[in-house]
């Protein structure tokens, strides 16, 4: 019942006090990559997801959710798996086109055979400027991951993302185009050396509750 | 210093005594002559009387003490029984005065009827000092007090010094002392502007074929609260570029380019080699190539700036509005102009 109050209330208390409360869906194309010795495995599907982030002058807070089904492609030996993850992440903008953020991500990968769950811990700045007007933005990100932790294996030794995008923000409206490539580099482990790769090209789309 | 101090004072002492010796003279004289008629010693009031307005009188004599003397004079004469001849000192006593009368409780009705018809013999046009006047042309007027001798027709106009259009203060028939108002506009109906102007009077005399006119300068200034200057236009440091410099378009390519060439960049040079990459960057840069070319496109199409035209558009109108409302305050000011009018230095004149 409280939830339901403060579900109800909360759009009102955003307006009156210059609060920013948005909501996006995601659609995205992932293509995740495994190498652990055996040759690339890949696997490629759609994820479903969602976010929404609370903005408070310059201080913002993103939770998201996305979960999908990769299918094995052909000739790599790949086995289907689904990915599901949530994260959080807190940003700062120090200056109109520079966001500093850092976050946590819970990620799982189920396959038929095992279930294997990650950490990740990031910390990176994303850079927006405007393409046309500002309506059209472009936006270019890169964060380092100092914490990878997956279940039977080691902490990742290497791990970054990076990628860029566009964005249109008009009135209540936000879109973005992103692509985002995730690397993580496992220590070795006798002559193997595992690696895994996950890029995403997704696609967002939702509203805002003040225009910007 | 100190003797010349002694030497000034001692010059004055010297010329003062003299003037107020000359005036109270002439005073002291015409007040014996009164007393002298008044204990009907008569013939002994007619020399003192004569004495005062003789050419050959060395004593300073203002018009005034020459008026009453005349009237003195003309009484006297009545008393005497010469009308004829007291009708002639009272003609010139109403020649120098046009507002000279003779008080019923002090002559006799033989005496009025001498200075009456010296009055219908003698034609003058005469007006009172202008008197000094703080005038609201809204709601207050200027009064003069003019006056003709006898039945005449009267025509008062006054109008700027050098300027050929007249207000008409008074037109038509009049006799004797008569009030006249101005109300402080000029001919155009509007408020006379600030200088010197003419008050002309001039008589037709209703009983004998004369014309008499009389011209007072006065001076007219406007009393108006100091008003507001108006807002500056606006400087550029207070507006903002309406317009995208041309280069903005090129800009806008290089960004959306930036976006591919980092797509790319992101797919080959941070993937690993040996896993490789998908599609997805060159999706991205596909797309961002095609956004830059938009956005180069509609930058050179399109170069106003939306937001900043409004906001300058509002600072045009806030200063508009401010300049409005200090018109409205200015030509509230000018609407409450008063006219301070002063006789001018100028004398009286008769053409």
């Amino acid at each position: 019942m409280r939830l339901v109050v403060a579900g109800l209330l909360l759009p009102a208390i955003a307006s009156a006090q210059g609060i920013e409360l948005s909501a996006v869906a995601t659609v995205a194309h992932g293509d995740h990559r495994v190498d652990a010795g055996f040759g690339t495995e890949r696997t490629t599907g759609l994820l479903i997801g969602a976010a929404t982030r609370l903005r408070l002058g310059g201080i913002a807070l993103t939770l998201s959710g996305e979960a999908g089904h990769l299918t094995a492609v052909q000739s790599t030996g790949g086995i289907d798996r689904d990915l599901s993850q949530i994260g959080a992440v807190a940003q700062f903008t120090p200056l109109p086109w520079l966001v500093l953020e850092s976050g946590v991500t819970l990620r799982s990968f189920g396959t038929a055979l095992a279930r294997q769950r990650w950490t990740l811990v990031r910390a990176g700045a994303e850079a927006q400027v405007p393409l046309s007007g500002e309506t059209f933005w472009a936006v270019g990100h890169a964060h380092l991951l100092p914490v990878v932790s997956v279940n039977g294996l080691p902490n990742a030794a290497t791990a970054f993302d990076a990628g860029t995008g566009l964005a249109y923000r008009r009135g209540r409206l936000l879109f973005d185009l992103t692509y985002t490539l995730e690397r993580c580099d496992f220590p070795s482990q006798g002559s193997t050396r595992r690696s895994e790769q996950l890029g995403t090209l997704a696609l967002r789309g939702g509203v805002s509750l003040r225009p910007r | 210093m100190r003797r010349r101090a002694a030497a000034l004072a001692l010059a004055l002492s010297l010329i003062f005594p003299v003037i107020t010796a000359a005036q109270a003279g002439t005073a002291e004289l015409l007040q014996q002559a009164r007393q002298l008629y008044e204990r009907l010693e008569i013939e002994r009031a007619l020399p003192i009387l004569r004495q005062v307005v003789s050419p050959g009188w060395p004593l300073e004599v203002t018009n005034a003490q020459r008026v009453e003397a005349y009237k003195y004079l003309g009484a006297a004469l009545v008393l005497r029984g010469k009308p004829d001849s007291a009708v002639l000192y009272f003609r010139a006593a109403l020649e120098r005065d046009a507002f000279a009368d003779l008080d019923p409780g002090q002559f006799t009705p033989a005496q009025e009827a001498a200075f009456a018809v010296a009055r219908s013999r003698t034609f003058s046009v005469g007006s009172q000092p202008i008197p000094e006047t703080r005038l609201d042309p809204r709601t207050g007027r200027l009064t003069v007090t003019v006056v003709t001798t006898h039945a005449a027709t009267l025509r008062a106009t006054l109008r700027a010094l050098g300027g050929t259009d007249y207000v008409v203060l008074y037109e038509g028939p009049n006799d004797g002392a008569r009030e006249i108002g101005w109300n402080g506009l000029g001919p155009d109906g509007r408020l006379a502007p600030p200088g010197r102007y003419d008050l002309t009077l001039v008589g037709r005399s209703r009983i004998r074929a004369q014309v008499d006119s009389l011209r007072i300068y006065l001076d007219v200034q406007h009393d108006v609260e100091p008003l507001e200057d108006t807002l500056p236009a606006l400087g550029d440091g207070e507006l903002v570029p309406e317009r995208h410099p041309e280069s903005t378009a090129g800009t806008d390519l290089l960004k959306g380019l930036g976006v591919a060439v980092g797509a790319l960049a992101v797919g080959s040079l941070l993937a690993n080699d040996r896993l490789g990459a998908g599609r997805e960057g060159r999706i991205m840069a596909g797309v961002a190539t095609v956004g830059g070319v938009a956005a180069f496109s509609y930058r050179r199409a399109h170069r106003a700036i939306p937001r900043n035209v409004a906001l300058n558009a509002a600072r045009r109108a806030a200063r508009d509005a401010g300049n409005a409302a200090i018109r409205q305050r200015n030509a509230d000011r000018i609407a409450r102009t008063l006219l301070l009018v002063t006789p001018a230095s100028a004398p009286t004149v008769r053409p």
